[in-house]
């Protein structure tokens, strides 16, 4: 991932710089999510990553460039025209990246985090299907008589 | 949180006075120079002993020299960080200077030393962890238990040679040499391992290594290191490629060698490496080929296991282009190959 542009709509942005940390720090906590920390269990029922060193979290090289982008709707109901600006912009980092996933290599992942071991076993999967879905077309007709 | 056992620090000032602590202590002692491995394993609980015998005050431990006629002699007590910056090793062992420099993060290299990471205690998903963890599964075969979570039923351990510094050295056929209270000895680097996770060398715990040495190789020799891992900083290899492209004046390869790590005991050099390359004219046709060959006995002679973190389908795929990029590198006097 090169970069990650984030538009969050927080209705006034009472703080403007701290509104931009707080999707900034959102953004990375779903890159993290997405690519990188895994709560897998092992067949003993132990955490598979029970450390800060085999839970993966991201480290600075490992962070793109972040744009923070404010998009201010005042909301009558709030707090001088404000909404939240905590975990919102987090969730949006996730189906962007399955989509951007899609759109690269044409898989479709439904389990986080997005490793490129499972892109490369669903990329296998998917050349199966095509072969088995040719093959099965391309069968003579009558062939089954 | 995890806290360090009991136990004594000894600090002597000169390598005889290192030997004679270890001979006196044996394996209830370990010698410690960076301390970035083995602190986290004590506190695991995965070493028994009564004394640390701290390298730090030992000069004669440090520094990289010339060796006679273009060789280098690295203290092994030298810093990770000082030998992947040496002016000296990025031109004489690319391969090595690519390889410290990749070693963990960089507050890692400027603690932890060239000789901690050649004699690197060997890794696997279900014993660095700490002893509460292990007790839970009934503990492994490499320490404290009976059974292997890797193999199932296997009897010997498989935990995986992790040290960067392994293969490059290994590539460059470098020596070791080791001193004990018995005396001083070069031991090949190749003679240095054996295929058990448990202890995966032949040196005893009342060995010393004290100097790294790397014999001078000819003039047109390139070297890169190529290494995967999950993050861009910080994280033990998931896999190790270290590469020797040895070349005439007509850049026709002579020599060659590729040795990977991170996937047993012991450093793996892929065999018939040099026969694929050899007389391959660098940047020609015939030596695109020859790395697809390279790439391809890499591929079937290698395959990975449940030992580190880490998918191992993935790990055998990255294989073959791992080998592919780190000797097209080394060709072209460029590396390290890494993901950033």
């Amino acid at each position: 991932v090169h970069k990650v542009w984030c538009a969050h709509d927080c209705g006034r942005a009472l703080n403007p710089t701290l509104v931009a940390g707080q999707i900034e720090g959102s953004v990375y906590m779903g890159l993290a999510e997405a690519l990188l920390e895994d709560h897998d269990v092992n067949r003993f029922g132990l955490h598979a990553g029970p450390s800060l060193l085999d839970y993966r979290i991201p480290t600075s090289v490992d962070t793109p460039e972040i744009e923070a982008l404010i998009v201010e709707s005042i909301d009558p109901e709030g707090p001088y025209g404000a909404k939240e600006a905590g975990e919102g912009p987090l969730h949006s980092v996730l189906p962007a990246l399955s989509n951007a996933l899609f759109d690269a290599v044409g898989v479709r992942l439904r389990h986080l985090p997005f490793t490129p071991g499972k892109v490369l076993a669903a990329l296998a999967a998917k050349r199966e299907a095509e072969r088995t879905d040719v093959s099965s077309k391309s069968a003579p007709a009558g062939s089954r008589s | 949180m995890l806290r360090l056992p009991a136990f004594r620090v000894a600090r002597p000032r000169t390598v005889d006075e290192v030997c004679a602590l270890l001979a006196e202590h044996g394996a209830r002692a370990r010698v410690v120079a960076g301390g970035t491995d083995l602190l986290p394993n004590l506190k695991h609980e995965l070493y028994d002993i009564d004394v640390l015998v701290a390298l730090s005050d030992v000069d004669e431990l440090r520094g990289v020299r010339a060796g006679e006629s273009g060789g280098l002699s690295i203290g092994a007590a030298t810093t990770l960080a000082e030998v992947a910056a040496s002016e000296l090793v990025r031109e004489r062992a690319p391969v090595l200077a690519q390889a410290c420099g990749l070693v963990a993060g960089p507050q890692h290299r400027t603690m932890g030393t060239l000789g901690g990471n050649v004699m690197l205690d060997t890794r696997c998903q279900w014993i660095n962890q700490s002893y509460f963890w292990r007790q839970a599964l009934g503990f492994c075969l490499k320490k404290d238990g009976t059974l292997c979570h890797v193999v199932q039923g296997g009897q010997k351990c498989v935990a995986a040679a992790s040290n960067d510094s392994a293969p490059a050295l290994t590539s460059l056929n470098a020596t070791l040499a080791f001193q004990s209270s018995a005396g001083r000895r070069a031991l090949p680097i190749e003679e240095l391992w054996r295929a058990d996770g448990i202890w995966n060398k032949v040196t005893g715990p009342e060995d010393l290594l004290v100097s790294i040495e790397v014999p001078a190789q000819v003039a047109g020799h390139r070297g890169a290191y190529g290494k995967l891992r999950d993050r861009g900083s910080i994280d033990f290899p998931l896999l190790g490629v270290a590469v020797r492209l040895d070349c005439d004046d007509r850049e026709a390869v002579v020599d060659a060698d590729v040795v990977l790590v991170a996937l047993q005991a012991r450093p793996v050099r892929v065999k018939h490496v040099s026969d694929a390359l050899r007389g391959a004219v660098l940047g020609t046709d015939a030596f695109a080929e020859a790395v697809e060959e390279a790439a391809r006995l890499a591929h079937k002679q290698c395959h990975p296991l449940p030992n580190i973190p880490g998918d191992p389908d993935y790990r055998r795929a990255m294989i073959p282009v791992y080998v592919r990029r780190t000797l097209r590198a080394a060709a072209e006097r460029g590396g390290p190959v890494h993901h950033l």
